[in-house]
Parts: structure tokens; C-alpha cells; sequence
């Protein structure tokens, strides 16, 4: 018996110091030979090693290790379906759902969980200015409506973690619905509902940004149309779903992926639209944060037809370009504006019948006057 | 540099060992005290004040014990006096400018245990039981010793040059050294670090009224922080002395099965209490008699210890319910014994938990009295979360389950450990032994890669519920 445990204290003995000279040998060779290459930006927490001097160096070199906290990361997702920082929530099906928009000052989950609905006041400023736009918009023979882009989170949020319950029926963009709706106020667009019945044909949404894909934007486009008046809708033609092919592939995980530093390990579910869709219209105008297309063979005006002028106006350049494809090929002369702000430059050469502004869910405090925001 | 940060880990334990490989027996505590100097410089070079301040302290000390100060002026009895005052008075003036002056004065790793010592050496001296350093090195050596500068135990002077008389390097030891520090270093990173991350996430939801089952969480995290936090860094104190060829005892009692809050509280740092036994009970019986001074030393143990934990004397206030049990304790009670027997003792354990949970809490919150705010709105007022939506506040719920299994068998293993030591049956022992081992170095590997990288702060600053 002495002798089997001294042989178990030999083998304790050895096999701790060796993993101690392993893991010397290995931070060191790690911060001698290959220097601050595999020097993470920031320790797991967010802290920074800054100090200089050799031993914060080797501590770098460990709490800092590049390839060390991203293994960390690919297992806590992978065992724990969990992502480091309070920035990214992990959902179902693979969905990462971002937490703060820093921009917009907003808390999805808040919204989530009901809590940062305007208060009356705010809703009342927001109503304020958007009679002010459409207002606007009519003296200058425009209409104006205004189509909010669900959060991701409101679509799919059965894919939420269980433990933030069921979304809630406060949330801001539903309450800021119902009060516009109250007040009269019929040029506001909320797609939810839309969307959530869309949500049998496929994937809408990129799971790793809170963005819609070319087939949830195929369904806004659908969704926006069927709102013209009968007169347009009968002299222009829907683009039918089944004329459509739609083709999914693995990306690199988006934004909010890189946020979480799991880019390579949560890839994004990309929906594309086909490169054999046709496209039945040509550029007029192709510039910066302005593009103007006109149906082929060519454009007459809405005054002989009665497909109305459209100036579509977005947030990013990326959501413009999924869309153009089905607006485009619909309307005799679209305008695409990659700005929410008024141009007058634009709006003149656009000439509209309409304009249409979109803005996600997370970006209605823009809605706000500047002292309210 | 901390016992659990790599750089002592991965760079000093190595390269230290060494020399201590090297060097015969009588240059091994010289060594030691070389290493202690070193370790000391190296944890406290971000804090020059408080670095400066133990210097001071160190210079005071060495020059009081070698300087030839006349009979005539009474020289023993003023030695004595100004070995206990002055250290007393600096580690009280660095607790009061750590806790309420952070910004001008960051208290210096080691500032208790070198005072304490500093006092010990002081009274052992006077009392005759001190061994006399052979130079200042090796007195520097005592009260900087690098092993429990952080964590404790604290170490009587006498007790120190006992243990560094025979420094022998053993394959046994240094086994039992590995096993010991890789239990610490697991219960205080995969444990303690996950559970102090869930208290704080927790917290942060501070804003509106936590529901009662956030509260509930809180007071057991934070429980259990405070036993795997204090008794891992024990534990790692311990290994390291073992691994240097030193037997440092156990520093603590049956804390986790323990019958009433006081001994909850008390025995998590068993050397603290008997430190005070050994120089606070004795002279106090001796003065006042037998029966106010047990009165005059529970009173002053509650005192010393909780502030010792922290420096605010709002946590006396959360921690009453102690001083009310360790008074109870000193009445003869008959039925007090019945308490020991089960199941009763079960109970009487999980109301200990409940009574001392509140003061591990306090120690965590920038205001201890808050602990009594948060139980007020979670009992009053409505939660503006579902009682579930603690899932969501401790995002690491997952990984508590995770550290939930190192935590049960680091408890299992300290209760059954020792029956099965003392099992006739040769077999189950080298079963168990076996089996322990293997699971300890999968913890261990585990917490290396795994859980150390996530607690970058455990590398160069003792976070925790008390400084020493």
C-alpha cells in the first residue's frame, strides 16, 4: 500500500509539474517568438492589460490570448448556448439578438419585456411631427407614410431565451401603433403581423443582425403594395412569390456575431435573391446616397399611367439595394434615398407621388425631437 | 501577482523552487524570506503608497527588535508597547484610508497579516516564546512570508519559526501541496470567481425592486462565495507551503455543517480566532476576571472580526444576529448539546446559513445596509421582472451548474474524507484516492483553460469579501 501511493504522489508529482512547464512553455514561446500577434484587443471581462513593463506583458499574453478566448467563446456557445458581454443574447435556432443599440440609446430587451414604451407625452411629440412631414409632403403634391421595420427579436421571438417570458403586448412600437391609431393618424406602418404570417415561407430575417434578408424584404415590399390605392394596384403588377427563387447559403457570422466574437463559429443563415431574377428596369441616376431606376422599356410618367412616382428613403445602403430588385420592377420610376433627412435636391429630381421612409423598430426615438431623444 | 494569477503560477513557482531545490537546509528559510521580499515587491508594484507604507512598518519593526533600548527606561515593557501600538495604528489608519479614501490610498496586499505579525512577534517576544530571528532578513522573512500574505492563515510568530525549522522537499509533500493548491485555485476561480460574476449581474438589475427569488439567489451566492473565496485561498496558502516543504495546519472549522452563525462566521478563519484567543482571551480572563471577561472577548472578537472583514461599521448592524448567538454561546444552556444530534443539527446549520448570508452580502455591496433595502422591496414592493426573470439576470446560469458540481464535491469530499482515511478497507481508500485525484486534475486543467482567462482580476488584485 505505501508503496502504491508513492507511486500516486510520484505521478501527482509529475503530471502537475508538468502542466505547469507546459503552459509556461507555451505562454512564453507565445510572447517571445510570436510577440503581440495573438494579442486579443481586450481580456474576456473588456479590461486592458495597458501597463508595459514585462510582467503585465506575459499577464497580456494570457488574459489577452487571441486564440484562448475564442475557444473560450465557441464552448460557452456551444456547451452553454451563452455569449460573453452583456451586449449579444443568445437565442434559439441559432439567432443572436443584440441587447443596446448605442445610437439610438435603446434596450431591446427592455422593449422586450415592455418596458420603454413612450410616455404620452413623447407619443404625442412623435404624432406632432409626423402630421408635420405628411403635412409637408401634401403641399408638395406628395403622400407620405411611414413603414417601421420589426426588431428581429418581435418577429421571431419565440427564439428569444424562455426566460424573458413571452414578448410583451407594451412594447414601443405596438403602443406608439395603437395611440396613432386612436388619435387617427393612418400614414404609420407596422409590419409585424405581416411578417410573422410571412414567417412560413422561410427565413426573413439574418440570425446574427437584426436586419431582414432579400426574402423578408421581398414580403415588405408585398406588404407595402397591397396598401396603394385599387388604382395602382391595377395598373401595375405585384411580383408573384413563385416568380421568385430564393437560394440560402452560410456567411460569416454579422454584426452582432462579430459583437459576441463568434463570426466564425455562429454563421449567418444569408437568404439571397437568385442572379437569374430578372431585372426589368435600368439606372437613370446612380450616386452616393441617391439612385433613381426606371422601368424598361421606358418610363412614362404617373400622369399617363397610374404607377405614382416613388421616393423610398432608408437608413443603410444595404437594406435600399435588397428592395430595389421588387420596388423597381414594379414602379415606373423609383428613387432610392440612403438617408432619412429631407433633401430638397433629391426630392425635386425624384419628383414623387409618394414617399415611403422605412426606419427599424430600434430607431423610432428618431421620430423624437432632438430634446426628447 | 496573486496565488491564482499565472505569473505566479506559470513563472515564480517554478523558477522559485528551484533554489529552495538547491540550498541545504539552514539557507532554506533565508531563501524563503528572499522569495517573501520578492513576492511582496512584485504584488504591491502598482501601489507604491501602500508598498511604502508596509516598508515603513518593516523598518519600525526590525529596528524596534534590534535596537538596544536601556533598562532604565524601562526598555522590554516600552519595546512591547510600541510593537503592538504602532502596528495596530498603521493597519487601522490603511483600513480606514482603503475603504473611505480608495482614490488617494489603495490598501496594499498583506498590510493585515504583516501588522498582525508584527504584534504577534511583539507579545511572543515579551512572553518569552519568540524564537529569535538570526538576522533581519528572516524576520522580514516571517512577516512577509509570501504564501499567506494574501490569503492567510495568519501565522503566530512562534508558530512560523517552528514550521521553517525543518523545510523538507518531499515527493509526499510536494504531492499533497499540488492537490491542496488545486483544490484552492479550482473553489476560487471555477467556484468563487463564477459565483461573484452572478452576484454582480444579479446586482445590476439593482434599479427596480428585485423579486424575491433574485434576493434568495443572492444570499446563497453570495454564502457560498464568501466560503469557497476564504477557504479556497486557505487551501492554496496551504499547497504552497507544502509545496515549499512547509506543514501549515487547517484554517478552518466545520464551516458549512457548522450548528450556529457564530461558528459559521468565526471558523472561516480559524486562525483569526485563535489569534485573538492566544492574545486577547487569556490577559482579558486575567484582568477582569472569569466571567466578564468571556463577555469582554465575545464582544471584542464580533468587533475585530467583522471589521476585520471590512472596514464600515454598518455591517455590525447586518452582522447582530452573530454577536446575539456568540453571547448565547456563553450561557451553560443544558439543551444546547440536543442540537448537535440529527436532523436537528441539519436544521440548525441551514438557519446558521440564513443568519450569516445577509452579512456575506453586506460585505459585497458598496453599502451594507442596502442588504436590508433589498430585502424590503423584495417582500413589499411588486418586481417589475417575473419571478423567473433571474435566469436571465444571471446569464451564467449554466456555468452555476457547472460550478455547482466542483462545489458538491469539494463538500463531499471534505466531510467524507476523512472517514474514508479512516476506512479498514485498503481497497476503497486507493479507489478513492485514485478517483479524487483524477477529478481534481480535470478540475484544475479545466479552471486553467477555461475559467482563468475569463477572471482577468484575479492576477494581480485580492477582490473579495476582506482584505488582509
Amino acid at each position: 500500500m505505501k508503496q502504491e501511493s508513492s507511486m500516486l504522489h510520484l505521478i501527482v508529482v509529475t503530471v502537475f509539474v508538468g502542466i505547469l512547464l507546459t503552459c509556461s512553455i507555451f505562454y512564453f514561446t507565445n510572447l517571445l517568438v510570436e510577440g503581440e500577434s495573438t494579442v486579443a484587443p481586450s481580456c474576456y471581462d473588456g479590461s486592458v492589460f495597458e501597463r508595459t513593463d514585462p510582467l503585465s506583458a506575459f499577464q497580456r499574453t494570457v488574459y489577452q490570448h487571441d486564440s484562448s478566448l475564442a475557444l473560450i467563446r465557441e464552448y460557452q456557445y456551444r456547451l452553454f448556448g451563452i455569449v460573453s458581454g452583456n451586449t449579444v443574447i443568445a437565442g434559439e435556432d441559432d439567432f443572436l439578438f443584440p441587447v443596446w443599440d448605442e445610437a439610438h440609446h435603446y434596450s431591446y430587451v427592455d422593449d422586450f419585456t415592455g418596458k420603454s414604451a413612450f410616455t404620452a407625452r413623447q407619443s404625442a411629440a412623435i404624432l406632432a411631427e409626423l402630421e408635420r412631414r405628411r403635412t409637408a409632403y401634401e403641399a408638395l403634391g406628395a403622400e407620405y407614410l411611414l413603414v417601421v421595420l420589426p426588431n428581429a427579436q418581435t418577429v421571431y421571438s419565440e427564439c428569444m431565451p424562455a426566460y424573458y417570458g413571452p414578448i410583451s403586448e407594451q412594447t414601443r412600437l405596438r403602443m406608439l401603433n395603437e395611440y396613432l391609431y386612436d388619435h387617427g393618424y393612418i400614414y404609420f406602418v407596422d409590419l409585424t403581423d405581416e411578417l410573422r404570417e410571412a414567417k412560413s415561407d422561410g427565413l426573413l430575417y439574418n440570425n446574427t443582425e437584426s436586419s431582414l434578408n432579400a426574402l423578408g424584404f421581398y414580403h415588405v415590399y408585398r406588404a407595402i403594395y397591397q396598401r396603394f390605392s385599387d388604382d395602382v394596384l391595377a395598373n401595375t403588377d405585384l411580383i408573384q412569390r413563385k416568380s421568385l427563387h430564393f437560394y440560402q447559403h452560410r456567411t460569416t457570422g454579422k454584426s452582432v456575431a462579430r459583437e459576441a466574437g463568434l463570426s466564425d463559429v455562429v454563421y449567418n443563415r444569408t437568404v439571397s435573391l437568385s442572379n437569374s431574377t430578372k431585372l426589368n428596369y435600368r439606372y437613370v441616376y446612380n450616386a452616393g446616397f441617391a439612385a433613381t431606376t426606371i422601368l424598361l422599356p421606358f418610363y412614362v410618367s404617373s400622369e399617363n399611367t397610374a404607377s405614382p412616382e416613388l421616393l423610398l428613403q432608408f437608413s443603410n445602403t444595404w437594406d435600399r439595394l435588397q428592395i430595389e430588385p421588387y420596388f423597381s420592377n414594379t414602379f415606373g420610376m423609383v428613387t432610392y434615398q440612403t438617408d432619412l433627412e429631407e433633401d430638397p435636391g433629391t426630392f425635386a429630381a425624384a419628383a414623387p407621388k409618394v414617399v415611403i421612409q422605412f426606419i427599424y423598430e430600434n430607431e423610432l426615438s428618431l421620430l423624437l425631437p432632438e430634446e426628447m431623444q | 501577482m496573486q496565488l491564482t494569477g499565472p505569473l505566479f503560477l506559470f513563472v515564480f513557482l517554478p523558477l522559485s523552487l528551484l533554489p529552495l531545490l538547491l540550498l541545504k537546509q539552514p539557507q532554506r528559510r533565508l531563501a524563503l524570506s528572499f522569495l517573501s521580499l520578492l513576492f511582496f515587491i512584485v504584488v504591491n508594484r502598482n501601489h507604491p503608497m501602500g508598498m511604502i507604507h508596509i516598508a515603513l512598518l518593516l523598518f519600525f519593526v526590525t529596528v524596534l527588535a534590534y535596537l538596544p533600548i536601556p533598562h532604565s527606561v524601562g526598555g522590554g515593557r516600552l519595546r512591547t508597547v510600541l510593537g503592538v501600538v504602532v502596528p495596530l495604528l498603521s493597519l487601522i489608519a490603511a483600513r480606514i484610508l482603503g475603504e473611505y479614501f480608495p482614490h488617494f490610498y489603495t490598501y496594499p496586499t498583506g498590510m493585515g497579516i504583516v501588522s498582525l505579525g508584527a504584534v504577534s512577534y511583539a507579545i511572543d517576544n515579551a512572553r518569552g516564546d519568540a524564537v529569535r530571528p538570526k538576522n533581519a532578513l528572516e524576520l522580514i522573512g516571517y512577516l512577509l512570508f509570501f504564501p499567506v500574505l494574501a490569503v492567510g492563515p495568519i501565522l503566530r510568530c512562534k508558530q512560523y519559526f517552528d514550521l521553517t525549522e525543518d523545510i523538507s522537499l518531499s515527493t509526499e509533500r510536494f504531492s499533497e501541496g499540488a492537490r491542496l493548491y488545486m483544490m484552492g485555485f479550482v473553489k476560487r476561480i471555477a467556484v468563487g470567481a463564477v459565483l461573484l460574476r452572478a452576484i454582480a449581474e444579479v446586482l445590476s438589475y439593482r434599479a427596480v425592486a428585485l423579486p424575491l427569488s433574485a434576493v434568495l439567489c443572492l444570499l446563497l451566492f453570495s454564502y457560498l462565495y464568501f466560503y469557497f473565496f476564504v477557504s479556497g485561498g486557505a487551501d492554496m496558502a496551504r499547497g504552497v507551503c507544502a509545496l515549499y516543504g512547509i506543514v501549515l495546519p487547517r484554517d478552518r472549522g466545520n464551516v458549512i455543517f457548522a450548528t450556529t452563525p457564530s461558528r459559521m462566521f468565526y471558523g472561516i478563519l480559524l486562525s483569526l480566532r485563535n489569534y485573538l484567543l492566544d492574545y486577547l482571551y487569556r490577559p482579558l480572563c486575567r484582568l477582569c476576571g472569569k466571567r466578564v471577561g468571556p463577555l469582554l472577548f465575545a464582544l471584542l472578537t464580533f468587533l475585530l472580526t467583522t471589521l476585520f472583514y471590512r472596514t464600515d461599521l454598518r455591517l455590525l448592524v447586518v452582522a447582530l444576529p452573530i454577536l446575539l448567538f456568540t453571547l448565547l454561546s456563553l450561557l451553560p444552556l443544558r439543551w444546547r448539546s440536543k442540537l448537535r444530534a440529527r436532523p436537528l443539527n441539519i436544521l440548525c446549520s441551514m438557519a446558521s446559513v440564513v443568519l450569516v448570508a445577509p452579512v456575506t452580502l453586506a460585505l459585497l455591496m458598496k453599502n451594507p445596509l442596502d442588504v436590508f433595502s433589498l430585502l424590503r422591496d423584495a417582500f413589499s414592493a411588486p418586481s417589475a421582472y417575473p419571478s423567473y426573470f433571474i435566469f436571465g439576470m444571471v446569464k451564467d446560469t449554466r456555468y452555476l451548474l457547472l460550478a455547482a458540481i466542483p462545489m458538491i464535491l469539494c463538500l463531499l469530499m471534505g466531510r467524507y474524507a476523512p472517514l474514508l482515511r479512516r476506512s479498514s478497507h485498503t481497497a476503497l481508500q486507493r479507489v478513492s484516492a485514485i478517483v479524487g485525484t483524477i477529478l481534481l486534475f480535470a478540475a484544475f486543467v479545466l479552471t486553467l483553460i477555461y475559467f482563468m482567462p475569463q477572471f482577468p482580476w484575479l492576477a494581480d488584485y485580492v477582490h473579495g469579501p476582506f482584505r488582509l
